[in-house]
């Protein structure tokens, strides 16, 4: 198997996108009902034991849940170590998952959880403030064509994730996947295990508080 | 609405999550608030940086560490020999539970309705019963047993009875108790000696007997009773009874 890519899981994860994601052939337009039977086809496939299956999976899953979890726990040593939990969460309890429903509501929900007991279980890493110099150093290089824009822009995405750890855990994981991952709100409540209107409540102040710590930076000083 | 009202709307807003109650109230207000149109301005710009973070590429070599350690760790939970997971014992502990747990519930909710049935009142035209059919001749006639003649019965007056060794009503037990009379002078002095006695041919029915004076306290005359014998035609058997007389002649 070749070393895993970056793959971006927007809708599901399908056989067709994994294979895509090697390369081997481009992502074609499927009706949902089609890629959600080859994902449930897959997890059948992996539950029985197939190794070849198990590796498509985790392949396919590794990107989202690492992503997710990075956002949540801010340290990337962190993230990995709650990401690789989770992932082992979702093989291990696979035979509980109804392979005729979406994956990714079921990836985000044990991702989320898992990220919410290791931050109960482990003691919270010091927070880098947003005046720290080299808070930009951890981040991985930028693909944009201008140096500039590419230090400028590494430069926000580091002062994002550093406010973001300045919020609460429910209010972080709620602005996580409303606002990074771009889930409806109803499917972040049901992955959160809240209601509508707790979770306005959590992405109401977040956003406040976001806009509090990097507003001046990204738009203008205004201030109320 | 207050501005400092406001920013509560527009954190929302800005990501398309206000409710539509409050959508034309907020769109007013920001039509004449330059501030506010900024404030929702720099929401929108922190969303938009938010979005851009999602796009964020990730690491490689922790990707390849992951997907290695993954694969380590799932491998373990693998038989070599059958290529199935191991079940871990807590698991196959709570799917036997489980299993008890549907086994029973099944069997309650059969035993349920099996006793409500079993003990339910025979009602309807459901069970067969026996069938009434109608007869076009007359049923055969059943000779009439004949009646054995009663044995022929000849009561008798014995003789007065004593009022103390009568058996009084349960009405009034204080009564007997107290009056015990001696108003029949020539009559025999107990009951057993008046059975054994010899039938006498007239019965003595003197005036009626007034009723005792509570009020007064003296030994009041009760009703004059007279024993009566009833003769059968069996030897042995032979019944008595005592007549009360209430001031009319039983003669």
């Amino acid at each position: 198997m070749s070393a895993p890519q970056d793959t971006r899981m927007t809708h599901s994860v399908t056989a067709t996108e994994l294979a895509g994601s090697d390369g081997a052939e481009a992502v074609t337009r499927e009706s949902s009902a089609q890629r959600l039977a080859d994902t449930g086809r897959l997890v059948t496939r992996a539950r029985n034991g197939n190794r070849q299956a198990v590796e498509e999976l985790l392949e396919g899953c590794q990107g989202l849940v690492l992503r997710v979890a990075r956002h949540i726990m801010g340290h990337p040593a962190d993230a990995r170590d709650a990401a690789q939990e989770a992932l082992l969460r979702v093989f291990r309890h696979l035979d509980r998952f109804d392979p005729r429903r979406p994956l990714e509501p079921w990836l985000y929900r044990l991702t989320v959880n898992t990220c919410r007991d290791h931050l109960r279980r482990h003691r919270r890493r010091p927070t880098r403030s947003l005046d720290d110099p080299d808070i930009s150093a951890a981040e991985p290089a930028t693909r944009e064509p201008s140096a500039e824009a590419g230090l400028v822009l590494t430069e926000r995405r580091a002062r994002l994730r550093a406010a973001l750890q300045q919020l609460s855990p429910r209010q972080r994981a709620a602005i996580v996947l409303r606002d990074v991952e771009g889930l409806p709100a109803r499917d972040v409540a049901r992955a959160m295990g809240i209601s509508m209107i707790t979770l306005r409540v959590h992405i109401r102040a977040a956003r406040l508080k976001l806009r509090q710590l990097c507003g001046p930076h990204f738009g203008g000083d205004h201030d109320l | 609405m207050t501005c400092k009202r406001m920013q509560r709307h527009l954190a929302l807003l800005a990501g398309d999550d206000l409710p539509r109650r409050h959508i034309r109230a907020v769109e007013r207000h920001l039509a004449a608030c330059a501030g506010c149109r900024q404030f929702l301005a720099q929401l929108r710009a922190t969303r938009q940086q938010m979005a851009d973070l999602g796009n964020t590429p990730l690491p490689q070599e922790t990707l390849a560490h992951l997907y290695r350690a993954l694969l380590e760790e799932l491998a373990r939970d693998v038989d070599p020999a059958t290529g199935r997971r191991f079940q871990s014992p807590l698991g196959e502990w709570r799917s036997g539970w489980r299993l008890a747990g549907v086994v029973t519930a099944a069997l309650l909710l059969a035993a349920v309705p099996g006793v409500w049935w079993l003990n339910r009142a025979p009602e309807g035209p459901a069970a067969p019963g026996p069938v009434m059919v109608q007869r076009a001749e007359p049923l055969p006639a059943v000779p009439a047993r004949p009646v054995p003649d009663l044995p022929a019965l000849r009561p008798e007056v014995v003789a007065p009875v004593e009022t103390a060794q009568v058996i009084q009503p349960p009405e009034r037990p204080a009564q007997a108790a107290v009056t015990p009379s001696t108003e029949e002078p020539g009559a025999p002095p107990s009951a057993g000696r008046l059975a054994r006695s010899a039938p006498s041919p007239a019965v003595d029915t003197g005036p009626p007997a007034p009723r005792p004076d509570k009020s007064s306290g003296d030994a009041a005359v009760p009703p004059r009773q007279t024993l009566v014998r009833l003769a059968t035609e069996d030897p042995n058997v032979v019944i008595f009874w005592i007549l009360e007389k209430k001031g009319e002649d039983i003669s």
